[in-house]
């Protein structure tokens, strides 16, 4: 599945919060978008999938224009991993999952949907809570219940077609650091079965590790867009994060970028020894 | 879980008998003494004859009433707490009582004489009750939707808003009412199916089952919304086009209800939270099991109101009200805030 995002804008609360956005999507390729707080990527991510209006611009899946699709054929070429999923309906994770399926996997047989279900849970390390009440699941179990959900939508779609395009905002954000790679590691696989993922990531060392390319979204604006090594430049975390110089470091095998922040360190501090007093 | 809600299923099943039980004593209890017992084995043909009349003509359709207000206020009281997810949602909040209400007081009140008179024999109340319903909830849903898009949150604030106006009026009216219309407007507001009859459920049958096919497509769209309309519209499911279903089937069913017997309270708000508490949240369970509790609850509510008073009877809206708020108490203090299931 291709997205194409060309010169998109969007309004809300009177004004323009996101202005003229230019992105492609290819078949098997990730991206990720990272930018400050309130830079537009949610926003984006919402005109990506229709949930908002255009107030300019075109969006197009696989060529066809996003307006001239329906809700349910919308369903079968995207799914949303919204930053925050509020309910307080008591249903247990496998229910929740299974709603996903219901609409984009319309004329499957019930027993393949729970296949799928099932499936998706396991992926995500949930196989073992698939009869839970989700009100009664911690917050990162919950996200990666509505992270099955998301993706058993798209996989109850995909019948003979290649997978849809999967957007995930903040996929990470409740997440250990082990879960953090799962989900990164189920995205890798979902581009490597010909879907395409799109995913807002604020762990820049995540972005630069997993991504293809990545967009870097400052107020509004897409500031810049490439290869991980073309675009996490001091001059750029700089401008966009105020991080100092010197904290982007080359990774030795993969030879993909990595910043590790270094004046949290006082310098007073850097002459301490780390280890223990009773040892000295 | 899932196998607690296969076994809610069949707790579910197990309510069709049961009502069809409380039917069938509704039928046989009542002020007059005559009973299926009369009808069977009175030696006399008189007495048979009366007691037939008073069990086919008075409480059948009677009974028959009171369960499709019941059933129809269930389920719509459902429906509303689903598409506002608010538990608090009662099918009044769409209008559909307060227009009635308003409808109806002003024939009561203003057309007192040309009812007696004979026009329109005895339909003019629950006719006018119908058109009002109809038209305050078109027209909050007209008031609520903009570019396509309906607000659940505006219908239910500028329902709230009509209720408290059109409370208003009814006031006025009843400053105005001389004594007999006073008399029929207490027993229109707090309900009674004293005026059932079998055309009457004739008129309301299309109306049930419009609803009730309604609902069937209503249930799997609706669990979806819980999670909040943008997810539900992001899975694919037709939400702009459940809300409408969701007023429609209210107003269908709930309007000619309250146009033939009243705003009768509390069965629409606490009937599903009951049912929730056996079947959890899935509205495929959630509907029926409402349809058929509060069958049961309102046609017992009836019989206990013919019976308490006989043979004078009291209105059902205060049987219901009277039960139903220590019940609904108990349950807040079972189940205390964020427990409450939705
Ligand atoms: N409905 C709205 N009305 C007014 N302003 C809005 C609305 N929605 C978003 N905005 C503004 O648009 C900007 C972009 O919001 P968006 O949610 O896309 O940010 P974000 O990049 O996802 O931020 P975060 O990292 O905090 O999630 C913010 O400044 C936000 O305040
Ligand atoms: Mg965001």
């Amino acid at each position: 599945m291709t997205l194409e995002i060309q010169n998109a804008s969007a309004r809300a609360g009177g004004r323009e919060i996101v202005h003229n956005l230019d992105l492609a999507l290819a078949a098997g390729e990730i991206v990720a978008v990272v930018g400050p707080n309130g830079a537009g990527k949610s926003t984006l991510l919402k005109l990506a999938c229709g949930l908002m209006p255009l107030h300019g611009g075109e969006i197009r899946f696989d060529g066809s224009k996003i307006g001239s699709l329906s809700a349910g054929e919308l369903s079968r070429r995207r799914a949303l991993l919204p930053q925050e999923c509020p309910m307080r309906a008591r249903f247990t994770a496998l229910e929740l999952v299974l709603m996903g399926t219901a609409i984009s996997g319309q004329g499957r047989p019930m027993a393949e949907r729970v296949a799928i279900a099932q499936d998706t849970l396991d992926r995500v390390g949930l196989s073992s809570f698939m009869e839970r009440d989700i009100m009664t699941l911690s917050g990162g179990e919950r996200q990666r219940v509505h992270l099955a959900r998301v993706l058993a939508q798209l996989e109850a779609a995909a019948r003979n077609g290649a997978p849809g395009c999967l957007l995930l905002d903040e996929p990470l954000s409740a997440q250990d650091m082990a879960r953090q790679r799962l989900i990164l590691q189920i995205a890798k696989m979902h581009a490597a079965h010909g879907g395409s993922v799109l995913l807002v990531l604020h762990d820049l060392n995540w972005a630069a590790a997993c991504a293809d390319r990545i967009v870097v979204m400052h107020q509004g604006r897409i500031q810049s867009h490439g290869l991980p090594r073309d675009i996490l430049t001091s001059e750029l975390l700089h401008d966009v994060f105020g991080i100092p110089d010197g904290c982007i470091h080359q990774h030795c095998s993969t030879g993909r970028p990595f910043v590790v922040p270094h004046d949290l360190v006082m310098p007073e501090d850097i002459n301490k020894r780390e280890t223990p007093c009773i040892l000295q | 879980m899932r196998a607690m809600r296969v076994h809610a299923g069949w707790i579910l099943l197990s309510l069709l008998p049961l009502l069809i039980l409380v039917m069938l004593v509704a039928v046989e209890v009542g002020a007059s003494g005559a009973g299926i017992g009369t009808l069977l084995h009175a030696p006399d043909v008189a007495t048979r004859n009366l007691a037939w009349m008073v069990i086919a003509h008075i409480r059948a359709p009677r009974v028959v009433l009171a369960a499709m207000a019941g059933a129809a206020l269930g389920a719509a009281g459902a429906t509303m707490q689903g598409l506002f997810r608010n538990p608090l949602a009662d099918p009044g909040l769409i209008g559909v009582s307060s227009g009635a209400a308003l409808a109806a007081s002003c024939v009561i009140v203003l057309g007192v004489d040309m009812a007696q008179s004979g026009f329109l024999n005895g339909w003019a109340v629950p006719l006018a009750g119908m058109l009002g319903s109809f038209l305050v909830t078109l027209l909050l849903y007209v008031f609520a939707t903009r570019a396509g898009i309906t607000s659940v949150t505006t219908v239910l604030l500028a329902g709230v808003a009509f209720g408290a106006f059109s409370g208003a009026l009814t006031g006025i009216l009843i400053f105005r009412a001389n004594d007999t219309a006073l008399r029929d407007l207490t027993f229109w507001t707090l309900g009674s199916f004293s005026g059932a009859n079998w055309e009457r459920i004739g008129l309301l049958s299309p109306f049930l089952v419009l609803a009730g096919v309604i609902a069937t497509r209503l249930a799997v769209p609706l669990n979806a919304m819980l999670l909040g309309e943008a997810d539900a519209a992001l899975m694919g499911y037709p939400v702009e086009r459940t809300k409408r279903l969701a007023m429609l089937g209210v107003a269908a069913s709930v309007g000619p209800v309250v146009a033939f017997v009243g705003a009768i309270g509390f069965v629409g708000v606490v009937v599903p939270h009951l049912v929730r508490l056996v079947t959890g949240p899935d509205h495929r369970l959630v509907l029926p099991g409402s349809a058929l509790l509060g069958a049961i609850l309102l046609t017992a509510a009836d019989t206990i109101a013919r019976l308490v008073a006989a043979p004078a009877e009291l209105p059902v809206g205060i049987i219901t009200a009277a039960l139903g708020t220590p019940v609904f108490v108990w349950l807040l203090s079972r189940i205390h805030g964020a427990d409450i299931p939705s």
